[in-house]
C-alpha cells in the first residue's frame, strides 16, 4: 500500500505570498486497483504525483509506502524504492532522452538497479519492447523516428523494465489522436491486469478516466473533494465541482445536445485561496456555512467519501 | 440549407519537399453555409489544418495550392491579391488556434491586441477604443475588463488567453470564424465556455463556424456538419445526425469507435495501423490497409465522392455496409 496521510505542499513565493498545492491530501493506492485523479489545471494534480514519486518533499503530513515513512529512507531503501514505483509522462516527446537509442532509454534502467547486462539485457528490452506492440527495430532507433503513440509506448517499456508494482500515469494519453489514444489505453488496461498493477491514472478527461480506473478521486484547490467508485462517481455524481465536470463534458451524441451556458468562471489562485469551502464562488448550491467554514469529509459508505457541507 | 460562405471546390494542397511533391490535400470539395457551423475531423496529418488554412490564403511555406479553388463570397482566395488578402482577413474572416497563449504576443497588453484588432480604420479616439475593448471582452465572458486590459497574456489562464483570441477574432464581426482545435489545450469547464460562447456568437452575429477537432464529442454538441478527411482526401460528408447515426464510411465508423464516450466501462476500440504517409500512397483507396472491408478493387481503384442519400456524399466501394 502506498498512501499520502495528511499531505500539505506549499511553495513559498515572492512578497510573502504563498501557493498552496496541496492542503491535507489523504489518498490510499491499493495493489491491483487503479485510481484514477481528476481536476482542472492548477488543482494539485500532478504535484500529487511528483509527492507520491519523492520527487518533492511534503511540508507537511506523511507519504507512506508498506509501513515506512518515505522521507525516513536510506539511500539503498529509496532506490527499492524507485523499483516499486514507476511513471509515465504526458508529453512522449519531452519525456525521452533525443541522444540516446530506444534500445538505451529502454535497458538503462537494468544496469542501474544492477538487474541485468549483457546479452540477458538486450533479450529482456527486445522482450519488453514486443510487450508494448513494437518490434526490434525499434531498438536501435532514436526517439524522433517515432510517433507520439510510438513514443508513449517506448515510455511505457521503460516504466516496465524494472517490474514495478505502482504506476503513476500522468495525463498519458491527451497529447495524443483518437485512435492512438484507444490503443495506449488499451495497452495500459492490458499490462496492469496483466501485471497486478497499482495504477494512479492522472487525466482532465473523464470519458478516459472512466473506461480505466475503479475508483476516482476528483481534486480542487489542493484537496480530494470526493472519492468514490468510479462507476458510482458517473453514475450519481455528490459533489457539486464533479456535477459541473461532467456537465462540462461533451456527450458524443447529436442527438442530446446540452445546453450549456456555464457561467462558472476559473477556478480561484492557489496563491490566493478563498475563506471557507475553496469551491464557493462557482458552486451552484452555496449557503451559509460554504463562505466561512471548510467542509470536512464525510464518509457514506460504498466507498463513498465527499467534503461538501450539503453532506454533512 | 443557407448559401455557402465559403466553397472548396476540387481543391488540391501540395508540399514540395527534397524527395519531390509530397499531396497533403486531395481534391477537397465541401461548402460551409452562412451562420452554419461544419466540422472538419480526423486523425494528425490527414490535411485538415491545411484546408482550413488555405480559407485564409495562409497555407504554410512550403507548401501551395497545386489545384482547385476556395471561394469566399464569390471571391476566389487562391487567386486573390495580397491587398484583397489582407482586407479580406480583416474584416470578413477570422480564426483562432489551438494554443492560445503563443498566439498572442508575450510582449504587448491584452488593450494593444484588441486596439489592433479593432484597427486604425474604425477611426476612435482612444477613450472609445478603450470602451471597445471593454466591450468585446465582456461579451466572450471576461468580467473585470479594464484591469484585463493592461495584463499581459503571461498574466492569464490559458482559457483566459483563448477569450481574449476569440475577442479580437470577432472585434470587426466576421462573417465567418475559423477555429483550429480551439479547445484542445483546456480543461472540460473552460471548453465549455468556449464552445458555448462560439455557439451563441454563431447565432447572434449570423457568424458561420469552420471547426478542425479531433474530439467527436465536441462535432455532436457543435456541428451542424461534418466533413471526415482521411490521408488528404474527404471520405464522408453527412449532417451530424445522420453521421453518428449510421457512418457510411468504414474510417468514419471506425473513429467513432475510437472515440472514448466512458458509457458502461467499455474501452474504446482502436483503428490498428497507422495513417499512410502521404508521399507513399498506392492506387487504391488509402484507407484500405487499415480497413476490415477492402478486397482487390479497393486496394486497386481510388472510389470517388459519390451522393448517398440527401445530403450525403462518401468516397468508398462499400459504403454503407457494416463489418
Amino acid at each position: 500500500m502506498l498512501e499520502t496521510r495528511d499531505a500539505q505542499k506549499s511553495y513559498k513565493l515572492g512578497g510573502g505570498a504563498e501557493l498552496v498545492a496541496l492542503d491535507g491530501v489523504s489518498v490510499q493506492l491499493a495493489p491491483d486497483t487503479a485510481t484514477a485523479l481528476v481536476g482542472e489545471s492548477g488543482c494539485g494534480k500532478s504535484t500529487l504525483a511528483k509527492i507520491l514519486l519523492r520527487l518533492e518533499k511534503p511540508t507537511g503530513g506523511k507519504i507512506v509506502f508498506e509501513g515506512r515513512e518515505l522521507w525516513g529512507m536510506g539511500s539503498a531503501e529509496v532506490a527499492a524504492y524507485r523499483r516499486q514505483v514507476q511513471m509515465i509522462f504526458q508529453d512522449p516527446y519531452a519525456s525521452l532522452n533525443p541522444r540516446m537509442k530506444v534500445a538505451d532509454i529502454v535497458g538503462e534502467a537494468f544496469e542501474i538497479h544492477k538487474i541485468a547486462s549483457g546479452e540477458d539485457k538486450r533479450r529482456r528490452v527486445l522482450e519488453l519492447l514486443e510487450r508494448v506492440g513494437l518490434d526490434e527495430g525499434a531498438a536501435t532507433r532514436y526517439p524522433r523516428q517515432f510517433s507520439g503513440g510510438q513514443r508513449q509506448r517506448i515510455g511505457l517499456a521503460r516504466a516496465l523494465a524494472v517490474e514495478p508494482r505502482y504506476l503513476i500515469a500522468g495525463e498519458p494519453v491527451s497529447a495524443l489522436d483518437v485512435s492512438v489514444q484507444a490503443q495506449v489505453l488499451e495497452l495500459i488496461a492490458q499490462i496492469r491486469r496483466e501485471k497486478k498493477l497499482a495504477l494512479l491514472f492522472i487525466s482532465h478527461d473523464l470519458r478516459v478516466v472512466r473506461v480505466i480506473s475503479d475508483v476516482t478521486l476528483v481534486m480542487y484547490l489542493g484537496k480530494i473533494v470526493e472519492e468514490a467508485p468510479t462507476e458510482a462517481l458517473f453514475g450519481e455524481p455528490l459533489h457539486p465541482y464533479t456535477r459541473m465536470l461532467l456537465a462540462a463534458a461533451p456527450i458524443a451524441d447529436p442527438r442530446r445536445r446540452k445546453k450549456v451556458e456555464l457561467l462558472t468562471g476559473d477556478p480561484p489562485s492557489p496563491i490566493e485561496r478563498p475563506d471557507g469551502c475553496p469551491f464557493h464562488t462557482r458552486c451552484n448550491i452555496v449557503f451559509e456555512p460554504c463562505y466561512h467554514r471548510v467542509p470536512c469529509e464525510t464518509i457514506l459508505g460504498d466507498g463513498r467519501k465527499v467534503r461538501c457541507h450539503k453532506y454533512e | 440549407m443557407n448559401k455557402p460562405i465559403l466553397s472548396f471546390r476540387n481543391l488540391s494542397i501540395i508540399f514540395d519537399s527534397p524527395d519531390g511533391p509530397v499531396p497533403a490535400v486531395r481534391d477537397a470539395d465541401f461548402s460551409v453555409p452562412q451562420a452554419g457551423s461544419v466540422a472538419l475531423v480526423g486523425e494528425s496529418g490527414c490535411g485538415k489544418s491545411v484546408t482550413a488554412l488555405s480559407a485564409m490564403g495562409l497555407v504554410p511555406q512550403p507548401g501551395r495550392v497545386a489545384s482547385g479553388e476556395v471561394i469566399f463570397d464569390g471571391h476566389d482566395v487562391t487567386a486573390m491579391s495580397p491587398d484583397a488578402l489582407k482586407k479580406m482577413r480583416a474584416t470578413d474572416v477570422a480564426i483562432v488556434f489551438q494554443e492560445p497563449r503563443s498566439s498572442l504576443n508575450p510582449v504587448f497588453t491584452v488593450g494593444f491586441h484588441l486596439a489592433e484588432a479593432i484597427g486604425k480604420g474604425a477611426g476612435l479616439s482612444k477613450a472609445q477604443l478603450a470602451a471597445r475593448s471593454c466591450e468585446l471582452l465582456r461579451e466572450v465572458g471576461i468580467a473585470d475588463a479594464e484591469r484585463r486590459l493592461k495584463a499581459y497574456p503571461f498574466e492569464l489562464s490559458g482559457g483566459l488567453c483563448q477569450r481574449v483570441m476569440i475577442s479580437c477574432a470577432i472585434a470587426r464581426s466576421p462573417r465567418l470564424l475559423i477555429a483550429d482545435e480551439p479547445t484542445t489545450a483546456l480543461d472540460v469547464t473552460v471548453e465549455a465556455q468556449i464552445m458555448g460562447l462560439l455557439d451563441r456568437l454563431r447565432a447572434e452575429r449570423k457568424m458561420a463556424l469552420l471547426m478542425v477537432t479531433h474530439d467527436l464529442g465536441l462535432v455532436a454538441q457543435h456541428a451542424d456538419e461534418v466533413v471526415v478527411m482521411y490521408a488528404g482526401y474527404v471520405v464522408e460528408r453527412a449532417p451530424v445526425i445522420e453521421l453518428f447515426d449510421r457512418p457510411l464510411h468504414p474510417y468514419t465508423t471506425a473513429l467513432l469507435a475510437a472515440m472514448p464516450t466512458g458509457a458502461g466501462g467499455q474501452l474504446p476500440t482502436p483503428i490498428p495501423g497507422n495513417v499512410p504517409d502521404p508521399s507513399r500512397l498506392g492506387a487504391g483507396c488509402p484507407f484500405c490497409p487499415r480497413c476490415t472491408l477492402a478486397d482487390e478493387e479497393c486496394a486497386r481503384t481510388l472510389p470517388l465522392l459519390e451522393p448517398y442519400d440527401v445530403g450525403r456524399y462518401v468516397r468508398c466501394f462499400k459504403a454503407g455496409i457494416h463489418a
